[in-house]
């Protein structure tokens, strides 16, 4: 039997000279064991391809007898072994830019054994960049309504007015990892927490595999916190029997929780519930906005608008009346630039509706990756536009980065 | 926006304008301070800006057209008032805003200008005033000399003659030939227009030429020593800077029209001569470089800083500099020192960095000016309001843009000084702006009244003795200080009174002032209800005048302004007749009255004081109320009516007859030494409609029959209006516009427009509210449930006050407090569970929002408070008193009430260690949101009283570092300060919340200082103390972060693990200004009461036997 298709190399007869060449390369990695009957092909990666990050290991073999495993080193460490088919390897090089072996090890139930092993490599810079994806969660709506057939080819990226290719594209149900905040101050005892924590329930209850969520229950302390679990139950519980007490401090929490999503992976959601502003925290608004803009978590901001709460001005004994506006302005403001949005619910009954929607939203973004083509790990900040080709649609995705 | 709110808003603009004034001239005690601190939130600002186009007034513009910008945030602009000269009546003029005005400072320069020059300048400015001005302009007359500096020896006025006299007058010694004394306000230099000359007459040639020739040898000898004209050019600066410090103060934009040959620009420029270059040259070739003058060479640093500080100062003062070089107003082509382009040059560049021009070679100053005036006659008065004003003192940039006029150019001025609390009310810039009041629209917080009625006495000159009565409303002048307070702080009040008489030409024909201290444990008992009344005499010829006085107090900054016309009459000649407005009864212990002296009438016979008859004074006052069937007496007074015979009649509003007046003559007419006759009449007020009316007397002489008629308009009410009739009208309902208080004064006062029961029928309803408040008052007994006496109480005063708490309240309590003061006589203990049962009561009240019986709670308890101070036995009870007052302080500071703010004070005043009376007041200007100077002031104040007050040292702290950041002098040493507070209160062993914030915000400063290190290093320490203490570690976690210190983790964690075992957040206890020390204030003042229930009980049963008795 033939470990690979001749029909594909005659095609290449009007070129003796590089036949002869790919014939022997392939000869000397593939190792075929006419007589071992054990034949083994690494399908991809290709021989001396650059590879970093997860990639998958795809190896051809054939045997007369029923094989007992197949196993893979990678740069001479043993890593996976596989007892059935399909022969196919999932693993994590890691980001640097290096050469790698690849060995794989076919061995027959009656002992036989055949093996490959393959080299890629390095990709040659003359400088090195460690450029960092930047991954944008886009949602396109057209009359209220969210635009869900685009196609990569739809979109466009500028990077400080600089085209960017997209690298990545997905459409609708990325997991999410999400942070629900929940005011639990004074202001909050009685209906307006319980709507809270209907609508918290219901945003966990809205969660799928492999999402995963968090709960803070704050006033102007953290009253209560779960860590990041998919186990509705855990959350759910966490839910039971909350005390309101104290004020609002907005600022110290919010930055608590960017600060906890910043070890997490995927698409990373705030969901903010208040009924009114930060009166003192430690933090100021422009704390912030620091953290914010140097992650790539989207803010959601549901604040109850029954008080007129979020668009009073007002004074505490820390801060004046401008230097309150500036802190609601500047939440406002952060939630939009991450590409989320602020919900602002007239009543309490809407609490449960806010929470879905979000959730709704999430499920139905558009999530586009680029490397940024003028990165320069100067902290700077990047502002970012998405398009849409298709007329008569609003985009809204993060409206920068901080280059770092 | 339709006429009715442009008005409003124009009403609104000129008090808060005079707020503005009267903040610039606020003392530094701290009475002073809080006496007008009510102001500060709403201040509204006016911008005179003028657009032209090619040169020529841009007409028609709109609030659409601007866009405003204070300190670089958009303003909405309120209103638009425009002033187009061209276009203004008569009546328009006379009701100009100052703001509007356009003011001419005349500046003569007498060291840079030779005596001919100056000479030549006075010319033309005498011919500018009297041909080129507008009638609405104010023309201010100011020297320079750098031996004497700027001296300014006539401030802005219209009055024509007094600004041709002080340009006459330059360089003589001050006027004090009248004998008068020097007006402070210097409006009135003294003379007339029979004094003015001819300013080119040979006598001021002769002058001229003398001074000259001694002038040149002065002259050569500074040229001799260049040095010199550098100090004078750094003399000329720090005095323009000095003058530009004066005229912040003056509202509107000033034109400093400077007459000058200039100084030599080599002092400015580096300019030099071929001769001193090639010196120069030489003298560095050959190395040495000690002899290069590198003044000469690069301009003087010094100098040029200096100068563009000047221009700096001006332009901030909005004043624009306009040069004239008088060496090019001489004829002939004669040069003086500075002339020629090196002493242009210097006059160029100050004219030109403040907006102005240099006129050069110009020997018609007129038609410069005439250029000036047409450019600016049209003025539009932008007004706004800064939501984040200060009264600090600092400067503010404004911004004016044009909008769709493409070939506009604005004109406005760069900035302005926000008031400054702190500034002396003697310092002559308030000074200057309390002059320019006099012709503004303004009338200034202080209510006053004018009335002059001259009298037959010659005082030579063919002048008249003119009596004139000031009369200044008592509780204006005092504005929120209070009386007893101030005395027994030993407090002096100061009124200053400033009275002129204007003729029909606009010009000064008289003057008056007086400055009257006032001690106010000795002002009458209703002082506040009535006031000040100044007897004043003007010397003035027969014509019409227009009166016009100011009051101001220099501690407060208060200000009044009042205007009233007066006819003179020739003196009485034989067969002739004339009558003063009859006059009424003063009221004993109601005014306080000062008798003024004029300086010029010392040693001369001044008539006696003209209104008494029998021993009882008559009170010339201008509309009197008098009630419906009240018999008075009346006293008339005249002159040619020997045989004097009365009548009288009642006129009404439009001067037809209401009814005949009945006069019983008491007694026969006497002749007093200096020929006044006086009669007493006695008279019924008929029975008409409460309103106004005017009281008609004629007297006829019954042999040569020659008559004389007076007036006396009087308001007739139904019944004796409390205070009678002499009061001025009560503080409006809203009291000024305060949190939307209603005025105390205005309830205890009753309502002087409103027809008045009847005094026995009030008399009886107060007699029975005695009773009831007494029988209720009873049930707060030992053993007795507290709530049911407390509902007793709340139930007696609801049926007290019925549907009718405005006019009811007041006799509640008084009902009350005499209650309470026959109590307090059997045992001053008695008050205390009366001040705590009120005190529940006012909370009730407040709760179930009754604003009179709140208003009424809140009065009383101030009222116990004083009298339990003032009786007690020791210093205790004025201790507990200042306890009670701080702690209904309390109650109006959570509401963000301001009138907490007289509680604090009076708390402080009676126990300057109440502790929770400091920290009341800083919390106010907290909550607030400044000014922190004054949050500042009180926890200092606290600090110095009580260091060991931990609360207070943090919050000290807190604002020192607030106040630092604003840039002013002193800011390290502040952060300095703070920072060693801070410190302190970690030092000490308590573990609080104060522990927490003081390491939070030291945390805070040193991170921002960029000591990173030092900052985790103390959290983490703190956190040592305080494991739990989430503020703490949200901080260290954030700035661990920020320096990507791996810690950072750490403490993230700790955080989240921390979930739920927080105890009060310290920063949330900081935003609650409740202290500990009120807490246990009121706590004490609870247990106090209690405890002397047996003593109420036992006084209430004493009491009640001897009244029935």
């Amino acid at each position: 039997m033939a470990v690979f298709d001749v029909s594909r190399v005659s095609r290449q007869r009007l070129f003796p000279g590089l036949l002869a060449a790919v014939l022997a390369l392939l000869l000397a990695s593939q190792t075929a064991a006419e007589e071992g009957r054990v034949a083994v092909r690494i399908a991809s990666p290709a021989q001396h391809e650059p590879v970093f990050g997860v990639i998958e290991v795809v190896v051809e073999v054939e045997a007369d007898q029923e094989l007992a495993e197949v196993a893979l080193q990678v740069d001479e460490q043993k890593r996976m072994r596989l007892t059935e088919p399909p022969w196919r390897f999932r693993v994590d090089l890691g980001e640097d830019n290096r050469e790698h072996s690849f060995k794989v090890v076919a061995r027959t139930l009656e002992g036989q054994a055949g093996e490959a092993v393959l080299k890629t490599a390095a990709i040659h810079v003359d400088e090195e960049l460690d450029v960092e994806l930047q991954q944008l969660y886009v949602t396109v709506t057209q009359n209220d309504k969210r635009v869900l057939d685009l196609q990569q080819s739809d979109f466009t990226i500028r990077d400080n007015g600089a085209p960017q290719q997209i690298v990545t594209f997905a459409r609708g149900d990325v997991p999410i990892t999400a942070a629900v905040l929940v005011d639990s101050s004074e202001s909050m005892k009685g209906e307006r927490l319980d709507a809270a924590l209907r609508g918290s329930k219901a945003f966990v209850d809205g969660m799928r595999e492999l999402d995963e969520a968090m709960l803070m229950l704050f006033s102007d302390r953290l009253l209560r916190s779960t860590p990041f679990t998919d186990k509705s139950s855990e959350l759910l519980a966490a839910l039971d029997g909350v005390m309101p007490g104290g004020n609002t401090s907005v600022n110290d929490h919010l930055y608590l929780a960017l600060k906890l999503l910043e070890a997490r992976q995927g698409r990373r959601v705030i969901v903010l519930f208040t009924d009114g502003a930060d009166l003192h925290s430690v933090l100021d608004m422009d704390d912030v906005i620091w953290k914010a803009r140097r992650s790539q978590v989207l803010i959601y901001w549901i604040v109850l608008l029954d008080r007129g709460a979020a668009n009073t001005s007002y004074i505490t004994a820390w801060r004046g009346k401008d230097d309150n506006a500036r802190q609601l302005q500047g939440l406002a403001r952060i939630t939009e630039q991450t590409g989320a949005r602020v919900i602002g619910i007239p009543n309490i009954e809407d609490t449960e509706k806010a929470f879905r929607e979000i959730l709704a939203e999430l499920r139905e973004q558009y999530v586009l990756g680029f490397y940024p083509s003028s990165s320069l790990d100067d902290g700077k900040w990047h502002e970012v536009k998405v398009n849409a080709s298709r007329s008569g649609v609003d985009v809204r995705a993060r409206e920068g980065y901080v280059d770092q | 926006m339709n006429l009715e709110m442009r008005h409003l808003i124009r009403l609104a603009a000129w008090t808060l304008l005079a707020a503005l004034a009267a903040a610039a001239s606020a003392a530094p005690a701290a009475e002073a301070a809080d006496s007008f601190r009510e102001e500060t939130t709403s201040l509204l600002v006016e911008v005179p800006v003028e657009v032209t186009d090619g040169g020529q007034p841009v007409r028609g513009l709109t609030a659409a057209n601007f866009e405003l910008f204070d300190n670089g945030r958009a303003q909405e602009i309120l209103a638009v008032d425009v002033v187009d000269l061209a276009r203004l009546s008569q009546d328009e003029r006379l009701e100009l805003p100052v703001a509007a005005r356009r003011h001419f400072l005349l500046l003569f320069d007498r060291s840079f200008t030779t005596p001919k020059s100056f000479e030549k300048a006075r010319e033309a400015a005498y011919a500018f005033v009297q041909k080129d001005l507008e009638p609405t302009d104010l023309v201010a007359v100011a020297t320079f000399s750098t031996r004497e500096g700027v001296k300014v020896p006539l401030a802005f006025t219209p009055d024509r003659t007094q600004v041709l006299l002080a340009i006459q007058r330059l360089g003589e010694a001050a006027a004090d030939a009248a004998g008068i004394k020097p007006d402070p306000l210097r409006i009135y230099i003294g003379g007339d227009k029979r004094q003015l000359r001819d300013p080119g007459d040979d006598e001021t040639s002769t002058r001229a030429e003398v001074q000259e020739q001694a002038m040149e040898v002065s002259r050569r000898e500074q040229q001799q020593a260049n040095t010199a004209g550098r100090r004078e050019v750094k003399i000329l600066s720090d005095s323009m800077r000095g003058l530009a410090g004066l005229m912040k103060e003056v509202h509107g934009r000033k034109h400093v029209v400077f007459f000058s040959e200039g100084f030599d620009s080599a002092l400015l420029l580096g300019g030099q001569n071929d001769e001193q270059v090639e010196q120069n040259y030489q003298a560095a070739a050959l190395g040495e470089l000690w002899k290069v003058d590198s003044d000469a060479v690069f301009g003087n640093r010094s100098t040029l800083s200096a100068l563009d500080q000047l221009t700096d100062a001006l332009r901030k003062s909005d004043c624009t500099l306009h040069s004239v070089d008088v060496a090019g107003l001489r004829a002939g082509g004669e040069i003086g020192p500075g002339a020629g382009k090196r002493g242009k040059d210097g006059l160029f560049l100050m004219a030109r960095d403040t907006g102005g021009e240099l006129f050069e070679n110009f020997n018609d100053l007129g038609a410069a000016m005439n250029e000036l005036l047409e450019r600016t006659s049209v003025t539009y008065l932008l007004s706004y309001r800064p939501e984040d004003l200060d009264f600090d003192g600092k400067y503010r940039k404004l911004k004016v843009k044009l909008k769709n006029v493409p070939d506009g150019r604005i004109v406005h001025r760069p900035g302005y000084f926000a008031p400054d609390a702190k500034k002396s009310g003697d310092d002559f810039g308030t000074l200057l702006a309390s002059g320019q009041q006099l012709f503004d629209r303004r009338k200034g917080e202080v209510e006053m009244r004018l009335l002059a009625l001259p009298l037959q006495q010659d005082m030579g000159a063919e002048r008249r003795y003119v009596p004139t009565f000031v009369e200044v409303g008592g509780a204006s002048f005092l504005g929120p200080r209070h009386l007893g307070m101030a005395a027994r702080a030993g407090q002096q009040l100061r009124a200053d009174i400033f009275l002129y008489a204007f003729d029909q030409e606009g010009s000064i024909a008289d003057f008056f002032s007086q400055a009257i201290s006032l001690d106010p444990a000795k002002l009458p008992p209703a002082f506040d209800k009535h006031g000040l009344r100044l007897y004043a005499p003007l010397l003035l010829p027969a014509g019409e005048y227009t009166l016009r006085a100011l009051v101001r107090d220099p501690a407060s900054g208060r200000t009044g302004v009042a205007a009233a016309s007066v006819e003179v009459g020739e003196k009485v000649a034989e067969g002739q007749a004339a009558l003063l407005p009859p006059m009424l009864p003063e009221t004993a212990d109601q005014w306080l009255m000062v008798r003024g002296r004029r300086k010029d009438l010392e040693g001369r016979t001044e008539p006696d004081y003209p209104f008494s008859f029998s021993s009882q004074i008559y009170a010339p006052v201008a509309e009197p109320g008098i009630a419906e069937g009240e018999r008075l007496p009346l006293l008339v007074a005249g002159w040619g009516l020997q045989n004097l015979r009365l009548s009288a009649v009642l006129l009404d509003e439009k001067g037809a007859e209401a009814a005949p007046l009945q006069l019983a003559m008491s007694g026969n007419a006497t002749v007093t030494a200096a020929g006044m006759i006086q009669q007493l009449a006695g008279f019924t007020v008929p029975q008409v409609a409460p309103g106004g009316y005017r009281i008609e007397i004629q007297g006829r002489d019954a042999q040569d029959g020659v008559a004389a008629r007076a007036f006396l308009p009087i308001e007739v009410f139904a019944a004796a209006p409390a205070g009678r009739q002499l009061a001025f009208a009560a503080p409006p309902a809203n009291g000024g516009g305060r949190d939307g208080d209603v005025g105390l004064t205005a309830m205890a006062a009753g309502p002087a427009s409103k027809p008045a029961e009847d005094q026995a029928t009030i008399e009886k309803t107060v007699s029975g509210l005695r009773d009831q408040y007494r029988q209720a008052l009873g049930s707060l007994r030992p053993g007795e449930n507290p709530q049911k006496a407390l509902d007793r109480l709340e139930q007696f005063e609801l049926a007290a006050l019925g549907d009718d708490g405005e006019s009811k309240a007041p006799r509640l309590g008084r009902a009350e407090l005499e209650v309470a003061r026959r109590l307090a006589a059997s045992d001053v203990e008695t008050l205390l569970p009366l001040l705590q049962a009120h005190q529940e009561l006012y909370l009730r009240h407040k709760t179930e929002r009754r604003p009179w019986l709140e208003l009424h709670s809140r009065q009383l308890l101030v009222d116990l408070a004083t009298l339990y101070a003032e009786g007690g036995r020791s210093e205790g009870s004025k201790v507990v008193a200042s306890r009670a007052l701080s702690s209904l302080g309390g109650y109006l500071l959570a509401d963000g009430r301001s009138a907490c703010l007289d509680l604090f004070e009076k708390a402080a005043a009676l126990d300057p260690r109440n502790e929770a009376a400091y920290l009341g007041l800083a919390a106010y200007h907290e909550k607030r949101g400044g000014p922190y100077d004054s949050a500042l002031e009180a926890l200092q104040r606290l600090v110095a009283q009580r260091p060991e007050s931990r609360e207070g040292r943090l919050r000290l702290a807190i604002n020192l570092l607030r106040v630092a950041k604003t840039g002013n002098i002193g800011e390290k040493a502040k952060q300095k300060n703070a920072a060693e507070l801070f410190r302190a209160l970690l030092e000490a062993p308590e573990n609080d919340w104060v522990t927490s914030l003081a390491a939070q915000e030291l945390a805070r400063f040193e991170f921002g200082a960029g000591r990173r290190g030092e900052a985790v290093a103390l959290l983490e320490k703190t956190l040592d103390r305080r494991p739990d203490d989430q503020e703490l570690m949200v901080q260290l976690t954030f700035y661990y972060d920020r320096l990507e210190n791996a810690q950072v983790n750490r403490w993230l964690d700790k955080v989240a693990r921390s979930a739920g075992e927080a105890g009060e957040a310290p920063r949330g206890r900081y935003n609650q200004w409740q202290s500990e020390a009120l807490a246990r204030d009121r706590s004490e003042l609870q247990d106090g009461a209690r405890q002397r229930l047996p003593i109420l009980d036992r006084a209430l049963a004493t009491t009640q036997t001897q009244e029935g008795r």
